[in-house]
């Protein structure tokens, strides 16, 4: 049951709005980049207006420590056709997809592998299926090139938007939230 | 300082069309949430970890 606008919650976990960014000071997911962006970039970003940082708790621990750190922000998936603008009378196409990012995504180290990670992607995708303000058709990502990371988000049923990012340090992944089904 | 947020790429002419098709083709794909059978067993973690900060 969601409270406000600014949780949401599901099988007794929630997902809370950071309010008190010096809380995240203490987070550790196991990668020094991610680390590095919650304890000292995540405020910033949101001071700046370009991402909200979400903590995710277990609704009965008092202690609000995280057990999980998402940034969000605002994205859109630009595909440029040519040819998209001949077929718009017919079926009212768009050159673009809005979407959420995940920008930014960490489990707490002693609770990993314990499907927190599979738990909070499937709260986000049924936040922005069913109780989002505006449209969103798509949740993007873009995840560490690591076996182990890009596993999970395929796992979690996110497709890659071409294999040009490769051998790039991070890849593009989507979700299509129309596919999904609850 | 964290790596900056990636921009999502523009997908130009044929990456255009073949993620306009695969999304088309993928809409009779449909998918449910990711089941989560560990998920009992981390909340017992998580308020046990509560509990020792409690301490």
């Amino acid at each position: 049951m969601r409270k406000d606008r600014n949780s949401y919650s599901d099988q007794g976990w929630e997902l809370l709005k950071v309010n008190d960014y010096d809380r995240l000071k203490e987070f550790d997911c196991g990668n020094v980049d991610l680390n590095d962006f919650f304890r000292n970039d995540a405020l910033a970003h949101k001071t700046e207006l370009l991402c909200e940082t979400y903590l995710v708790r277990e609704a009965t621990v008092k202690d609000e420590f995280p057990v999980a750190l998402i940034s969000l922000c605002n994205d859109a998936v630009r595909h440029e056709n040519v040819w998209w603008w001949l077929s718009l009378h017919a079926t009212k196409k768009y050159p673009s997809y809005p979407a959420v990012k995940i920008a930014r995504f960490g489990v707490g180290s002693r609770f990993q592998r314990r499907n927190i990670g599979t738990h909070v992607i499937n709260m986000i995708k049924k936040l922005f299926l069913t109780d989002n303000r505006t449209g969103c058709r798509l949740v993007t990502v873009d995840a560490y090139n690591d076996p182990e990371v890009l596993d999970f988000y395929l796992k979690n049923e996110f497709q890659f938007f071409s294999d040009k990012d490769k051998s790039k340090r991070q890849r593009s992944l989507f979700f299509d939230l129309k596919r999904l089904q609850i | 300082m964290a790596l900056p947020i990636q921009p999502t790429p523009i997908l130009r002419g044929k990456a255009g069309r073949r993620f306009e098709k695969k999304i088309k083709k993928d809409l009779n794909r449909p998918t449910t949430l990711v089941d989560t059978p560990r998920l009992e067993e981390a909340r017992k973690l998580v308020r046990k970890h509560g509990e020792k900060r409690q301490e």
